[in-house]
């Protein structure tokens, strides 16, 4: 209880500090919003009305205050940039909201198929002691580890897309209106994800999994009568798994916070796109909340991994 | 024998387009004649339903949908504070104003049937049209009217929203059907901007939970970064249109995918394929590709103050030194119209051809001659600032970079973000040398009303007395030919002084659905969905 | 197991030494000579497949592919290069300091590591960007800053482990300056451990590079860069697909080649 007490407020901080600093940071930032919004052919009088309008005729400090107060509240503003209808702009828990399902689901999707494939995969790699298995395996995973993610997204587009034709590029269903077809198209994406992250986790398993064969505790085991199945098992992918875990964490962080160059690639409306074009836009009220949400999502990933230690390991919570 | 047909109707609907282009001057004229205060009824004109397509032999049908590729997120559904072009084009099929312009670039009457103009140009009167209603079932009234005019020109809250409107004075219901405007100055061009929406009395600041107007197709949703649905709006005045029953603006953020979703069929039209997206999808039989001339005026505009353009030998060596055939071949694929002077060539009336001043290939020789004669025997190093969303003019730069090189200018591509470029350079005119675009909505006073000393717009900082001067005759004048000869004068003027070296007008490459008939084009920057209709 | 352990030649390193090896050569010798300009443009050359004449084909100004692959691959090495110095240096220096003394200054470099530590790096070197304004050298500095906390992380961990050792106490027993326990009596038993995280970082820096010229907020056109030759590419990927296999495996080639050269000493260290 104690520790969870203290992670909170590490997490309120974190928060803090980042909010203020990406708020700050933004006002130096050259380019006016006003005329980004209108353009060139708006009226001055215009103009300063707008700039009444986002209470940008304040000092710094005071919209801050304002803001984080409002956030607080459970407001978390509108956009600059996206209008609703004819009067009101686009709440940014709605616009948001829309976009998150999407990224998401990509996170789970691709989190899936790492967990599926890397684990076993690690699993028979540690377990073939033969050269030639081995072998392929190494030089296979160094290889699709050293694929940058948007190459590989163009190299899936390409065979999948163009040459074999299983799926149309750019074909993107919304999750609203076609729930089924939404995940076939995110299947691509998620695979290009997956592929480096499951060579990267295979690697780590069976390194991980042949540290723990050379263990104490595994000859004890087989002293005891064990059988391999039971030692491989029931110890040593156990143990092996506990760094993985960690492993896995991060990049169910990083997918989470928006695989900007892959929703990029296949055009994905997912939250990573939603921040370059914020930025570029200077929509500054959405880039501000997709920051808080990034660094919360990063946070409270660790923070469940950490929880996972303790349930699958008590040892730990007793230090 | 398929293949042949395709072509025969491809080569068609160029013609369709070309003559489009042409007629524009003459449509100009006729919507100016009407200031000389005869009545005309501007939609008789127009038979509704009766585009180009329908002629092949196969009559329309109703139903169906389309998807339309466009290029960014909107800015605003509120129409008279939308401001970007990619906004105005969609805009166009949700609302109307008291006229709206066709495919000619001809103004015909919307929600006015027709209007006059008394003999000083200062008191505009328009008869509304019987029988139009807003989408959510209302007829439109005088009322209506006078608060969507009053609501632009600022009357109605000191906030003028569309800057050439703000000359209203006043605007008067004289009787249900009459609504009368009463203006500053006269101006012959004025009549364009009476294209601004007109919208529900009072939608403005309550009603507008959607956005409510007038025009075929009536708004459903609009989901930021993905897409905005409109559909058909049964009461629609012109009988017969639209004949989609809905149709899907979908943003395409990259080109890139656009071209694949053409083929994978999640759009149906996109206007702004690149040259070797054109020739791929060309090869593939199930799109038709039309070339058409935009309304852009393209260029590399030299800061007029700035050293060493200050110079005029010096931006005239920039000028034989630019080879704009070659540019036109790279970046645009040999679509784009060749200019020499700061007027679109489809405004044919206005339009002098000042290519043979500078002339369209290198004249690296001469060049080299004017830049020793200014004193730059061993060139100089030259910044070119370019806005970097924008890959037309990006790669334009660096075709230029490399004709510069020839005559021993060491030109470099800076590119800047779309909102630096706004503050710096626009507005700034914190730069020395710059490649963008002036979009031309219809007048063609717009295009040079820009380059007066004084104008806010005038970011290359031209000054010269005699182009003032000449300007404020041509703005002065109710006579049309009096004004075509006056934009002319300008022109040369432009030319002469080598002010900005003006390259093309960039051709708009379309891609359309083989299972879509009716697509129309426009001079002007417009999706118009009305006529589009299912084979 | 493949590659015995102390190998002096094993496979790894001498594969990854050639393919290292003849990038680098690449481009090094990119930034002098290429086969041709890598600017010059013609229009009777647009989209040529890969022929003899040119080795990886034309792009859409008729430009020879392989000359800007060199010299892409240059600019994305010295970026790279210059991006693991900057950050390293300001690691090792933060990591060596809060390590060896612990107190304040620890705790206050510890809460920012771990916050910027958490962000996806691209995401904050956009963040960065558009701050500093794009360009060659803020593109180096916003990637540096953004790696620093890997390698403070490292350095940190070192130091706090080495400084309690019996040499080091008796060093500072003879009266050795704090300059010199930090630099010259502890860097050095650091390096092994440093190495390792300097060729990952090479690695990381070289994909974060080419991804942010990709998404067009690194090296900018017409500058040549790997990224941005790809997102180029993408366009043509149906009528010209060698345009973007050119630059994309020069990628792999190139991290691969990387990754397998340092597999490689790690083996020969071990």
């Amino acid at each position: 209880m104690k520790y969870l007490g203290k992670k909170l407020i590490t997490l309120i901080m974190t928060l803090f500090l980042v909010s203020a600093a990406a708020f700050l940071a933004f006002q130096i930032i050259p380019g006016d919003v006003v005329t980004s919004i209108l353009g060139t052919e708006a009226t001055p009088e215009r103009e300063e009305q707008l700039r009444e309008e986002l209470g940008l005729n304040d000092p710094p400090v005071v919209r801050y205050f304002h803001w984080i107060g409002n956030v607080l509240r459970g407001d978390l503003g509108v956009s600059y940039r996206y209008s609703k209808n004819m009067t009101e702009m686009m709440p940014v828990a709605e616009l948001i909201g829309d976009k998150l399902p999407v990224t998401l689901w990509l996170a789970a999707l691709s989190m899936a198929l790492i967990v599926v494939i890397s684990i076993p995969l690690g699993v028979f790699w540690a377990r073939s002691g033969s050269h030639v298995p081995d072998a392929v395996l190494g030089v296979a995973t160094q290889t699709v580890m050293a694929v940058p993610s948007f190459f590989l997204g163009i190299l899936v587009t390409y065979l999948f897309g163009i040459v074999l034709k299983w799926f149309a590029p750019g074909r993107y269903v919304s999750y609203k209106a076609d729930f089924g077809g939404f995940l076939g198209y995110l299947f691509f994406p998620a695979l290009s994800i997956a592929l480096p992250k499951i060579a990267m986790t295979a690697r780590f398993l069976r390194n991980s999994m042949l540290t723990e064969l050379g263990a104490d505790y595994v000859r004890t085991a087989y002293g005891k009568g064990c059988t391999r199945r039971r030692v491989m098992y029931g110890h040593v992918l156990r143990n092996a798994l506990m760094p993985v875990i960690t492993f896995l964490g991060m990049i169910v962080a990083e997918i989470m916070a928006g695989s900007i160059v892959i929703e990029q690639v296949f055009s994905l409306p997912g939250i990573g796109r939603l921040l370059i074009s914020s930025v570029s836009t200077r929509d500054f009220p959405v880039v501000e909340i997709l920051i808080l949400y990034i660094t919360f999502a990063v946070i409270f990933v660790y923070f469940l991994v950490d929880i996972l230690y303790r349930v699958i390991d008590p040892r730990i919570s007793e230090k | 024998m398929k293949k042949k047909l395709f072509s025969l109707l491809m080569a068609a609907l160029l013609t369709m387009a070309v003559l489009g282009g042409c007629a524009d001057g003459t449509g100009e004229s006729s919507g100016d004649n009407s200031s000389a205060e005869s009545t005309e009824d501007m939609a008789s004109g127009q038979t509704p339903g009766a585009d180009p397509s329908t002629q092949a032999g196969e009559s329309p049908a109703y139903g169906g949908s389309a998807v339309v590729g466009i290029q960014q997120d909107i800015d605003s559904l509120d129409p008279h504070l939308a401001t970007a072009a990619g906004t105005k084009e969609i805009l166009f099929n949700i609302f109307e104003g008291l006229v709206k312009s066709d495919e000619n670039g001809n103004l015909i009457g919307a929600v006015a049937s027709d209007y006059t103009v008394s003999e000083d140009g200062l008191v505009y009167t328009f008869t509304l049209r019987d029988n139009v209603k807003f989408h959510n079932g209302n007829a439109v009234t005088a009322e209506d009217v006078k608060y969507s005019l009053e609501r632009v020109s600022g009357l109605l809250d000191g906030t003028p929203l569309i800057s050439a409107l703000s000359t209203i004075q006043a605007v008067d219901i004289i009787d249900e059907r009459t609504v009368q405007v009463t203006v500053e100055s006269a101006d012959a061009e004025l009549i364009y901007s009476f294209v601004a929406a007109i919208i529900p009395a009072g939608s403005g600041e309550e009603e507008g939970a959607v956005p409510v107007g007038t025009g075929p197709f009536s708004f459903v949703s609009y989901s930021p970064q993905e897409s905005i649905v409109v559909k058909k709006n049964p009461d629609y005045w012109q009988e017969g249109l639209p004949y989609l029953d809905e149709v899907t603006f979908k943003i395409v953020n990259s080109a890139e995918t656009a071209l694949m979703e053409l083929q994978g069929g999640t759009i149906d039209i996109y206007p702004y394929l690149t040259d070797s997206q054109a020739q791929t999808l060309r090869s593939g039989n199930t799109h038709q590709v039309i070339a058409s001339p935009s309304n852009v005026v393209q260029a590399l505009f030299l800061n007029n103050t700035a050293e060493p353009l200050d110079d005029p030998l010096v931006r005239q060596a920039i000028l034989y030194a630019i080879d704009k055939e070659e540019i036109n071949t790279f970046v645009g694929g040999g679509t784009g119209s060749l200019i020499g002077s700061a007027m679109l060539p489809t405004l044919a009336d206005y339009y002098v051809d000042l290519n043979d001043v500078y002339g369209t290939t290198a004249n690296v020789e001469k060049a080299k001659e004017l830049l020793a004669q200014a004193g730059y025997e061993n060139g100089f190093d030259l910044s070119i600032d370019i806005p970097s969303n924008y890959e037309f003019h990006m790669q334009t730069g660096e075709v230029i970079v490399e004709q510069l090189k020839a005559v021993g200018i060491n030109a470099t591509v800076n590119p800047v973000e779309w909102n630096t470029w706004l503050e710096d350079i626009y507005n700034g005119r914190k730069y020395t040398a710059t490649i963008s675009g002036i979009t031309c909505d219809q007048t063609p006073g717009y295009l040079l009303n820009r380059f007066q000393t004084e104008s806010s717009k005038n970011f290359i900082n031209y000054s010269n007395e005699a182009f003032d001067e000449t300007y404020l005759k041509a703005h002065g004048a109710m006579d049309l030919k009096e004004k075509a000869e006056y934009y002319k004068q300008l022109q040369q003027l432009l030319t002469d002084d080598a002010a900005t070296a003006f390259l093309q007008v960039p051709g708009n490459m379309t891609a359309i659905s083989n299972r879509l008939e009716g697509y129309k084009f426009y001079p002007i920057y417009v999706q118009d969905m009305s006529t589009v209709y299912v084979k | 197991m493949a590659g015995h352990a102390g190998e002096k030649w094993n496979k790894y390193f001498a594969a990854g030494l050639f393919m290292t090896g003849a990038a680098v050569l690449l481009g090094i010798v990119g930034f002098f000579w290429t086969p041709y300009s890598t600017t010059a443009m013609s229009a009777a050359e647009r989209f040529a497949a890969p022929s003899l004449r040119h080795l990886f084909g034309t792009d859409n100004f008729g430009r020879d592919i392989f000359s800007r692959v060199m010299k892409g691959m240059g600019t994305t090495i010295v970026i790279s290069a210059l991006v693991v110095l900057f950050s390293s240096g300001i690691g090792v220096l933060l990591g060596a300091l809060t390590g060896y003394f612990g107190g304040l200054l620890d705790e206050a470099v510890m809460r920012v590591t771990d916050a910027v530590n958490g962000f996806p790096s691209i995401l904050l070197a956009l963040v960065m960007i558009s701050l500093l304004g794009s360009g060659r050298q803020n593109l180096i500095l916003s990637l540096g800053i953004v790696f620093v906390p890997s390698y403070v992380r490292i350095v940190r961990s070192e130091y706090l482990r080495l400084r309690d050792a019996d040499y080091i106490g008796r060093a500072r027993l003879m009266g050795v300056g704090k300059a010199r326990v930090l630099f010259v009596h502890i860097l050095p038993n650091v390096l092994p451990v440093l190495w390792v995280s300097l060729m990952i970082g090479f690695n990381n820096a070289i994909l974060a590079e080419s991804g942010m010229s990709y998404l067009g907020i690194g090296v900018l056109p017409p500058e040549a860069s790997l990224g941005n030759m790809l997102s180029d590419a993408q366009g043509y990927l149906q009528s010209a697909p060698w345009y973007a296999l050119a630059p994309g495996l020069s990628i792999v080639w190139l991290v691969l080649g990387f990754s397998l050269f340092s597999e490689g000493i790690r083996r020969r260290f071990e």
